[in-house]
């Protein structure tokens, strides 16, 4: 059971990556897992995987997952907080 | 064409099982899909070589059957020089065989153990160590050291000499706790001190005086390694094999304003993306190359199901600045760079303990 609030999203149209960034406040996560965004009772994102920083500020706890590109404007995920679907 | 393990096929002109002498001419033309070659490496030698030429090392051509003990590295490939036929495919005969390998082999990236120790007829070592031997104390940090020695290598021959020592240690603490659980520390002593050790030896190779452990680990964190860009043309060829399997490595606009916002030296999403600013170190290309790999293995994923992300994420670092280190001749890395990383490999140490 992993617990992710998103404070950050975006794509890159070259690289053809969505992406959230944010803390992982409880769990593990990994790529190919379904997450639910708390509130949205039909929303779901699929984790791609979870990238790799160089040198990037402010780790500990925080996290880039890409995604998939999702029904919906990705920026629409920042404030909310993702948890696993049980059984992805 | 010959067949090789893991489904490769190879052509030219150098048959898979033979012995080649200094001053013999050779020619090789690409395996199948591998793309163009830059440059092949002798043990401990540092000539380079085209896809044609002469030979200045006698060399001797593994064979091509599927033994552990077969090595088709008697003629050791730099990275991402993965062209060739079989005498120079990237890592063991077990491991092109694997078929868990086989892409990595394909690709000659950098997720197996790099310029690879020969026991070639031509070479008069002892050999190193396979992975099972290596795993075993004492025994296999020796052959490691007698065969460093054997090969020239004398800093590292000092690392598995102090290895094999401390493996001594080891296995007394391992008997003195009448069969406790002692392994996890153990493994965990040692391999620390071997690290220790050796980013101390190579330290002292690349002319840096060895550091006192005061740097603020979180702030060497947070720091890429700077230095001058990598030659374009290198970075052109590196980018189009990585590419030509539609991969990507992006350098657009947009990612160079995400790495900025981020202050990172480069980002590696998954096995197939990488985001490399419009002038990377040399460092930082094959440090994201060497991240494609540990995701393309499943090893980060594995070791965040070990240890938690946020663990998984520096040993993962661990494991790239150790590779950046060891191979940092093959790769090219100038000596200023491979001085942040072993400062940066310190810092990240320290998250662990």
């Amino acid at each position: 059971m992993f617990s992710f609030t998103v404070t950050g999203a975006g794509h890159l149209p070259t690289a053809k990556v969505y992406y959230v960034e944010g803390a992982l406040d409880a769990g593990l996560i990994r790529g190919g897992e379904t997450a639910r965004i708390e509130g949205s009772q039909d929303r779901r994102i699929v984790i791609k995987s979870v990238a790799l920083i160089e040198g990037g500020t402010g780790r500990g706890n925080r996290f880039t997952l890409s995604i998939e590109r999702p029904p919906f404007p990705v920026e629409e995920l920042v404030g909310r907080t993702l948890t696993d679907l049980p059984g992805s | 064409m010959n067949s090789l393990p893991g489904g490769f096929s190879a052509g030219g002109s150098i048959p898979l099982t033979s012995t080649y002498s200094i001053g013999q001419p050779y020619s090789v033309a690409p395996l199948s899909g591998f793309g163009s070659t830059s440059r092949a490496y002798y043990p401990g030698v540092p000539a380079a070589l085209g896809p044609s030429g002469v030979f200045n090392q006698t060399a001797s051509i593994a064979p091509s059957s599927v033994s552990t003990d077969a090595h088709y590295t008697n003629i050791e490939i730099g990275p991402f020089t993965y062209t060739y036929d079989s005498t120079v495919v990237y890592g063991s005969a077990a491991e092109l065989a694997a078929p868990s390998r086989a892409p990595a082999a394909r690709e000659g990236m950098l997720d197996f153990s790099g310029p690879r120790q020969v026991a070639g007829a031509a070479s008069q070592s002892v050999g190193a160590p396979g992975l099972g031997e290596s795993l075993i104390p004492i025994w296999g940090s020796g052959r490691a050291a007698i065969n460093d020695f054997q090969e020239g290598r004398w800093g590292w021959g000092l690392v598995n000499t102090a290895l094999a020592v401390s493996d001594v240690f080891l296995v007394k603490s391992l008997v003195t706790a009448g069969g406790k659980l002692v392994v996890k520390g153990g493994a965990k002593l040692l391999g620390r001190e071997a690290a220790e050790q050796a980013s101390t030896v190579v330290a002292r190779e690349v002319g840096e005086q060895v550091v006192e452990r005061s740097a603020s680990a979180a702030g060497l964190l947070s720091e890429s390694v700077t230095g001058n860009a990598i030659d374009p043309a290198r970075l052109s060829r590196i980018k189009a094999a990585f590419q030509r399997t539609g991969r990507v490595i992006d350098q657009s606009a947009d990612a160079e304003r995400y790495l900025q916002m981020h202050k990172a030296g480069g980002v590696t999403f998954d096995a197939r993306t990488v985001l490399l600013p419009q002038r990377p170190t040399t460092t930082a290309v094959f440090e994201e190359m060497i991240h494609t790999a540990q995701h393309r293995t499943g090893r980060f994923a594995e070791a965040i199901g070990q240890f938690g992300n946020a663990q998984a994420e520096v040993r993962m670092e661990i494991e790239a600045a150790e590779k950046l280190i060891n191979y940092r001749k093959a790769y090219q890395i100038p000596a200023s760079e491979t001085r942040q990383t072993i400062q940066r490999l310190r810092g990240l140490r320290e998250q662990l303990r």
